[in-house]
């Protein structure tokens, strides 16, 4: 079955849930029928689930139109609701008398049948279970629905700014039927009023007005919120291209003339409303993505990117300033081995916790950790001369040693050490940040040359 | 006996799934909102969960989140039932993290059918 449309899916689903406990309830009593009252029962129930399913064949059956009248839509639930009924009644009386224990599951059958008429006769009381004129509204809501990517006008609160009434009434209660929260000003100090302590996803602003211009309000609006956050869309009696055009390029997301064609409005809005949203969307996913683009997915420390990113800024800071910037790396001893003895598992690990002594060693928040490579991490310390960071390398190494996770193949010690070089650099205009990486892969070198668990230095440049 | 853990808001259609289920061998148990979806989860440990979607407090695609989210929780099947038969619903649940997906009213042979292929997966 095709749902047309979201406003008919939801009367459906309204009415496929009484539907859905009748039938449920009838079934259990079927599965539950006691042998004696087989004979008896069994036939009346399975009426009362004949008649449940035609029901709802009734109400999934696609409806020619979207919109009109409840009983043109099912023109034959009247029928169909009484046979219901009278079934449900010929079963109540047997049922009472022949098997007791289910009268409270019959009780709620009865109870889901009342709601299911009480639905059906509210439905079919409103002169219109969508909309009065249908096929411009419909239209217009095919348009919503295409030029919000087929999600339907999702809703939303307006402001609708305009000097004359009548206008504000007409277009107040439309929009209202069509979903929206709509709020309306009949002036524009008014509306920037209502903006300081009220959140709209689109305003609708007529450019003629008698106090204060729609060219006014609107250079007051973007110099608070740019098109994006606020979105504003100029209505004008005026069809001159200049109109259209100064409005635009003052900010405007859009415009709509006068007199309005409330289905191309109604396009319009929902298009603003949708896109405003959208954009949001897409400006929080963006924050989290960078967020996540940062971080290393085993340890949770920085990564390789995030270090180079970071190496680049401090040195630029540092070349402008005359700044020294110092650099360790630190490697694991002997990972390979660690892996091949104790398993990937147990190497993972063993990162995720070298990777958390190396951060905690950092007292200041400029310092950045950073997952450099396979087993290899990376401080960056700007500002900081030699001396500091061989301590800060020191730091790093004891606190790798105080893990004392277990390395059975190491030839160093038989826990878990790490080998560190540390650098350090004053950049000059034309000197590039790989050149304090080779410098502390040098001194990573020679504490590894001299029997690793060490800080290694080629001193300064 | 696998236990079940039911997240539905409406009484009738908890008390009836619920019932039904019990009587084809699995212990059910059963939450009332999204909230309680996630904490019962986490305390019950069900081999598989039976998601309404459309629940109060936390709504069910929600609700499925954060069991994926919760390193507890992250490997139990869930199951999405919602009412709407409209396309899209499948995908939004499944994206949401659950393993499969069925309509609303319940065909039981149908649902217990779904249920039987997520827990042979688990085992």
């Amino acid at each position: 079955m095709a749902d047309t449309h979201p406003c008919d899916a939801h009367i459906r689903h309204d009415l496929r849930t009484p539907l859905n406990h009748m039938i449920g309830y009838t079934e259990m009593l079927l599965d539950d029928l006691p042998p004696a009252c087989n004979d008896l029962l069994s036939p009346r129930l399975k009426t009362l689930l004949d008649d449940a399913y035609r029901m709802l064949e009734t109400i999934n059956r696609p409806a020619p139109m979207s919109s009109g009248h409840f009983d043109g839509l099912f023109p034959d639930w009247r029928a169909k609701m009484a046979l219901i009924e009278a079934d449900f009644n010929g079963l109540k009386s047997t049922i009472e008398n022949a098997w007791q224990e289910a009268c409270p599951d019959v009780e709620k059958i009865g109870s889901a049948i009342g709601n299911m008429r009480a639905l059906l006769e509210s439905l079919s009381a409103k002169p219109s279970i969508d909309l009065g004129d249908a096929r411009s509204q419909q239209n217009a809501r095919e348009t919503a629905t295409h030029a919000t990517g087929g999600s339907g006008h999702a809703g939303g609160h307006l402001l609708i700014v305009d000097d004359r009434q009548e206008n504000l009434e007409l277009m107040q209660r439309r929009l209202i039927r069509e979903g929206y929260r709509v709020t309306v000003s009949n002036s524009g100090r008014d509306a920037l009023d209502r903006l300081e302590s009220e959140q709209f996803d689109v305003i609708l602003l007529d450019w003629l007005m008698p106090d204060m211009s729609g060219t006014e309000v609107l250079a007051k609006i973007r110099s608070k919120s740019s098109a994006h956050e606020l979105p504003v869309i100029v209505v004008t009696a005026r069809h001159g291209s200049e109109t259209i055009v100064d409005a635009l390029t003052q900010g405007a997301n859009d415009y709509l003339a006068k007199p309005l064609d409330f289905p191309v409005a109604l396009a319009r809005i929902a298009t603003q409303v949708y896109l405003r949203r959208v954009t949001q969307q897409l400006a929080d996913a963006n924050r989290q993505l960078k967020q996540f683009s940062y971080i290393d997915g085993l340890t949770a420390i920085a990564n390789r990117r995030k270090f180079d990113e970071y190496l680049m800024t401090t040195w630029r800071r540092a070349q402008q300033e005359g700044a020294p910037v110092s650099l360790i790396l630190i490697d694991v001893d002997y990972f390979k081995r660690y892996n091949d003895s104790l398993g990937h598992e147990a190497g993972d690990h063993a990162l995720m916790r070298v990777a958390k002594a190396v951060s905690s060693s950092l007292y200041r928040v400029k310092d950045l950790a950073a997952r450099y490579g396979g087993e290899e991490f990376a401080v960056i310390l700007p500002e900081t001369e030699l001396a500091d960071a061989l301590s800060v390398a020191e730091r790093v190494r004891s606190a790798v040693m105080s893990l004392e996770l277990p390395h059975p193949d190491s030839t160093v010690m038989p826990i878990v050490t790490a080998s560190l070089g540390v650098g350090e650099w004053r950049p000059t205009a034309f000197c590039e940040p790989s050149a304090l990486i080779n410098l502390a892969d040098k001194g990573l070198y020679q504490a590894k040359a001299s029997g690793r668990n060490q800080v290694g230095t080629l001193g300064q440049p | 006996m696998a236990r079940i853990l039911l997240v539905e808001d409406n009484e009738m259609n908890r008390d009836m799934l619920s019932r039904r289920l019990a009587r084809k061998g699995y212990e059910v148990v059963l939450a009332v909102d999204g909230d309680e979806g996630v904490a019962m989860a986490k305390s019950q440990q069900p081999d598989l969960i039976l998601m309404d979607m459309s629940l109060p407090v936390l709504d069910g695609w929600e609700a499925t989140r954060a069991i994926r989210a919760e390193p507890a929780t992250r490997a139990i099947p869930i199951i999405a039932l919602t009412a709407h038969a409209m396309d899209g619903e499948r995908a939004k649940a499944l994206e949401a993290g659950c393993n499969d997906f069925d309509t609303k009213p319940v065909d039981l042979p149908r649902l217990l059918e779904k249920i039987e292929q997520q827990m042979a997966k688990r085992d």
